[in-house]
């Protein structure tokens, strides 16, 4: 009996082998839901609510959010592999895969009488074994364009579909590339993610200047104009009333509007300043003059700001007040007291685009941006949202590539060799330890195995290829998913995040040995303990 | 005049059974003929808009919140788009992954399928509610419904209990698409009075909701008023067991702490708010339903209890949605919180009804009772001594007073040279509140009783919600409705009240806030700051 029986009658407890068998049943149940994710092959899940709502992905992390997982091994789990995507915004499915696969391999030999200790200090060896083969296999690379290139295709690959991948990895590259200061962390905030219900995903473009999710209130407005000033400012334009103890002592409506008139004088003073200047700048020169602000425009300030022909945006996104800044120079302005024109941003081409009840505002041609737009398009609502977790996925990877200054072959490369690594150095352990190292080289191939099956391959045949190929040769050798062959990944120029690579390895082990270690689950008393 | 719009946000599960009432009575209420007067400016609280299929829409400024698996037959996009499933590819493979569809029941369907006699059919609603949807007439906007994945509806495992979960939610993700979603709707208005902000106080929502008035407050300058909702009843309030008791308990410690942080944070960062609940305790359990006469309801059913609070809501918004466009928001806000009590309580009478031989003079006169009850819990209204404001909708003039001819004893009364409705009330509340600034609003339309609005009226009443003083039963349709915001320092009683009641809580057993990042510190500092906010409302009274 255990001892929290004697604490607590009520609690509910499962011991040694028992517990070992929960976890392991619901790691194997996580991995198998997954498991046909994995790769540029994998399948799409499409998840429909009961009230109809679609959710088309095939992205791991997105997948445990959608996913009620009520085990708390496997939620357990889950969460490793969110963290994962935290971390380095790939790898997730991966991440389940293997803790999944290392579980596996491990019951089998505590099946037959091993302590579960020794699988995992096994596997604390093997790790940093396997750590080093990875050491070994990078990639050092330049920041060039070619390189980033083949790193985002292959993640995006595993996301969407390819030929909306190329399209995804053109625009996600250069966004970054246009970002990216010599020196400096990239600020991936800097690159807008734009929705529009529109068209089709592939018309997904990158714009090099900004688009807002809003447009001019007024209908006087230009909808069009080019070689325009930006000013950006977060200054009200919008007459708010003061409080008065009005239900108890004002009767009509008439005293009010007078004080109302005072009042408003005020802010016609803010207007009269902007007009001002745009008198002096554009008037008699064939330029034109854009207000962004991040507060409030009253329908009278836009009047005034139409009549002169100015385009007035309200309520930009507290953000885009910056990434205005960068994209087109100019300071975002808090007072309109002592404007000039070096504070003013520039943009070749400002435009209007109408969607429905949607407005867009598009400010182009910018001299030197610094904040780009990548413009999601797609035909509906699921769509948009799994080429955005896309993009996001991508940028990331770029992200990774850039502070790693290096690369690690895709393609499984890395799992194949690593096996083959530690299947070299299981011999040259001494004692049971080896066994755990046995156990981890062969959950590393889970990864090749599953790549193969989702492509309607053999498992063992390609594993048996690629082991064999992989020991003759001494370069990387990944697995080719059209051919089933056996390939150098970095020929076709298949990579992986060396920091991906690294963080699965981290993570799956420390989360696999902790499961195995746990020999009692409890449940007992009160709710709060559970969450 | 130009349209003062609200934008609307509700937070959680009962809230939302609130806020569906009140979708319902606004929308009931709209006239499709032009031939009715309607006094109440709708364009305040809606917007109009066109689908992605050109359609035009007019839904409500709303957002809400509710987590995953609460909302059974609406789609997560409102229910007015129409979901195009042509992608630009074909999958060779998609797995598909259903989840059952919920049951729809009767009056969903009836909606669905554009039945037009809604209002003679009789449905068996009682039964057949689960969920807030299960009654919602209208259909929503698409950005209007956020749904929160991190936490499971009524789950077991994971409960969304904690006021510091809901703060560490509204940093994630779900809190900026929810910020840029009421960007949206405030870039769109030209001169917005303000928020509302519904939401329950008792669970994790609280946590979201404060964060999320942090936000508006910080963004916007405008004016936030907040109604702290408590429901009625919860599932674990009549334990059998001990260990259930055990549970029970702990609930409601939790559920105590969250109300004490929300009316902590609410006192910092918003400009009026109003705690809500029919119950008449509202913490350590909601207590003994509020009574209403010739009203049967049942606390443990939300479609019933909600009713209540979203008639009061209703009834209360009329003074700053009224079509004349007199008072905003802020205005109301103003008057009621002078020396910083920032809180103030509710009231409502439902039906406010005397009998239909009747005159409202007559009635005032001779009656003994109040003329509303408290639907702040833990809160009785003082008679004196008093802000208030007062909205009455629905006594006709003709109900007034007798004419001079039969007039008789009325003629004695010294209400009778009082020629409107608005002028007898003031004439009764200064009789009756001593040392008191009370302000009336008078509203010609009663509140109409449409379906889905429940039927638990008593048969006494008459198709106006008068008493009937036949015997013949009808169907009640409409009824006349007081509703009141009250200010005062009896407002003291209920802080102290919950102040004392927070503070037995040893911060020990509170782990699971703690896990989430509660310092005793802050905790400590919090309930002091109750303390002192209760200081706002001693004895410094003066008009």
């Amino acid at each position: 009996m255990a001892a929290i029986s004697l604490l607590n009658p009520k609690a509910e407890f499962a011991r040694a082998a028992q517990a070992l068998a929960v976890n392991i049943t619901a790691a194997k149940g996580i991995q198998d839901v997954m498991k046909t994710n994995l790769g540029p092959k994998g399948t799409m899940k499409m998840l429909v609510s009961g009230a109809g709502d679609i959710k088309i992905t095939k992205d791991g992390n997105v997948l445990l959010h959608e996913m009620q997982i009520q085990h708390p091994t496997a939620s357990l789990i889950a969460r490793a592999s969110t963290a994962q995507d935290d971390a380095t915004g790939d790898g997730t499915t991966s991440t389940v895969l293997l803790i999944g696969e290392l579980l596996k391999q491990a019951d089998i030999y505590i099946s037959e009488g091993l302590h579960p200790r020794i699988i995992t200090e096994g596997f604390d060896v093997a790790r940093n074994k396997a750590l080093e083969v990875l050491e070994s296999m990078k990639i050092p690379i330049e920041i060039k364009r070619e390189n980033l290139i083949d790193i985002t295709r292959t993640a995006l690959k595993t996301k969407v579909h390819p030929s909306l991948a190329e399209v995804l990895t053109d625009a996600c590259v250069d966004s970054v590339l246009a970002i990216r200061v010599e020196g400096k962390p990239v600020d991936l905030h800097m690159v807008e993610l734009m929705e529009m219900q529109h068209k089709t995903a592939t018309e997904t473009t990158l714009i090099k200047g900004l688009v807002l999710d809003h447009g001019a209130r007024h209908p006087d407005m230009p909808k069009r104009v080019e070689n325009a000033y930006i000013l950006t400012c977060n200054v009200s334009l919008e007459y708010e009333k003061t409080e008065v103890n009005s239900g108890f002592f004002y009767k009509s409506a008439e005293d009010r509007e007078k004080l109302i008139a005072a009042e408003r004088e005020f802010i016609d003073q803010r207007v009269k300043k902007i007009v001002a200047l745009k008198k002096k700048l554009c008037d008699g020169t064939d330029k034109s003059f854009v207000v962004i602000n991040q507060k409030g425009i009253d329908p009278l300030s836009l009047d005034v700001l139409a009549k002169e022909g100015i385009i007035a945006l309200r309520r930009a996104k507290r953000r885009n007040m910056e990434r205005l800044a960068l994209a087109c120079g100019g300071i975002a302005m808090n007072s309109v007291d002592d404007l000039t024109e070096e504070c003013l941003g520039y943009a070749g081409l400002v435009y209007e685009h109408i969607l429905g009840e949607e407005k867009y505002t598009f400010v182009e041609d910018c001299k030197n941006p610094q904040s780009v737009t990548i413009l999601i398009k797609g035909p509906n609502k699921h769509t948009l949202t799994q080429i955005k977790d896309a993009v996001r996925d991508g940028l990331r990877a770029i992200n990774n590539a850039i502070e790693d200054k290096c690369l690690v072959p895709g393609a499984a490369a890395f799992e194949v060799k690593a096996n083959n690594e530690l299947l070299k150095f299981k011999d040259t352990v001494k004692g049971k330890l080896r066994l755990g190292i046995q156990a981890y080289a062969e959950a590393l191939l889970v990864i090749p195995k599953t790549l193969a099956v989702n492509s309607g391959y053999d498992a063992q045949d390609t594993i048996v290829k690629l082991q064999e190929e992989s020991r003759l040769n001494p370069d990387p050798i990944g697995l080719d998913l059209s051919t089933g062959e056996a390939i150098k990944p970095i020929d076709l120029g298949i990579y992986d995040n060396y920091i991906v690579k690294k963080q699965i390895l981290n993570s799956c082990s420390v989360i696999a040995s902790n499961l195995l270690l746990v020999d009692e689950i409890m449940r007992a008393g009160m709710s709060s303990l559970k969450g | 005049m130009c349209t003062r719009e609200i934008l609307t946000l509700q937070f959680g599960h009962y809230t939302n059974y609130v806020g569906s009432h009140f979708w319902n009575i606004q929308e009931l209420s709209f006239d499709y003929t032009g031939t009715v007067k309607t006094e109440c400016n709708h364009d305040i609280l809606y917007r109009e808009g066109q689908s992605s299929s050109g359609e035009v829409t007019y839904t409500p400024r709303l957002l809400l919140a509710d987590l995953k698996g609460s909302l059974k037959t609406l789609p997560a996009t409102g229910g007015l788009e129409e979901t195009n499933l042509e992608g630009d590819f074909s999958w060779e493979e998609v797995e598909t992954i259903k989840e059952p569809e919920p049951d729809k029941n009767e009056f969903i369907k009836d909606i669905n399928a554009g039945t037009s006699n809604l209002q003679d059919k009789e449905y068996k609603l009682e039964q057949d509610i689960n969920t807030w949807t299960d009654y919602l007439y209208p259909r929503f906007h698409s950005r209007t419904v956020n749904i929160i994945k991190e936490y499971q509806h009524s789950s077991e495992n994971e409960s969304f209990d904690i006021f510091t979960s809901g703060s560490t939610l509204w940093k994630s993700d779900i809190g900026e698409t929810f910020a840029d979603n009421i960007r949206k709707y405030v870039e769109e208005c030209d001169s917005l009075q303000g928020f509302q902000v519904n939401f329950d106080c008792t669970d994790g929502f609280s946590g979201l909701a404060l964060g999320c008035i942090e936000h508006i407050g910080d963004e916007y300058s405008k004016t936030i008023l907040s109604y702290p909702i408590i429901a009625s009843h919860f599932s674990d309030n009549s334990p059998s067991t001990e260990e259930e008791r055990e549970k029970s308990t702990l609930k409601d410690s939790f559920r105590l702490v969250n109300i004490a942080l929300s009316i902590e944070a609410l006192s910092q960062h918003v400009k009026l708010f109003v705690p809500l609940c029919t119950g008449e305790k509202g913490w350590r359990k909601p207590g003994n339903p509020r009574l209403f006469d010739y009203i049967d309801y049942k606390p443990e059913c939300y479609y019933h209890s909600s009713a209540l609070l979203a008639s009061a809501m209703d009834s209360l918004g009329q003074k700053y949605r009224h079509k004349s466009n007199v008072y905003t928001m802020s205005d109301v806000c103003a008057d009621m919180t002078g020396y910083g009590r920032k809180m103030a309580a509710a009231s409502l009478g439902i039906p406010f009804t005397f009998s239909e031989s009747q005159y409202l003079i007559e009635y005032l006169n001779s009656t003994t009772k109040l003329i509303y009850q408290s639907i702040t819990p833990s809160c009785k209204i003082a008679t004196d001594k008093l802000f208030q404001l007062i909205t009455v909708r629905g006594i006709p003039e003709t109900y007034l007073k007798a004419p001079m001819k039969e007039a008789k004893e009325q003629l004695n009364i010294p209400a009778y040279r009082c020629n409107s409705v608005k002028e007898m009330f003031e004439l009764y509340f200064q009789a009756n509140n001593f040392l008191s600034a009370t302000n009336v609003t008078v509203c010609e339309k009663p509140l109409e009783l449409k379906t889905p609005y429940p039927r638990f009226f008593s048969d006494r009443l008459n198709k106006y919600g008068f008493i009937n003083s036949g015997p013949e039963s009808e169907k009640v349709e409409s009824c006349p409705v007081i509703a009141g915001l009250h200010n005062g320092n009896f407002m003291a009683d209920m802080i102290e009240k919950l102040h004392r009641d927070v503070s037995r809580i040893k911060f020990s057993k509170l782990h699971k806030f703690g896990n989430e990042g509660l310092e005793y510190g802050d905790y400590k500092e919090c309930l002091d700051r109750i303390a002192e906010f209760k200081d706002n409302y001693e004895d410094n009274f003066e008009l």
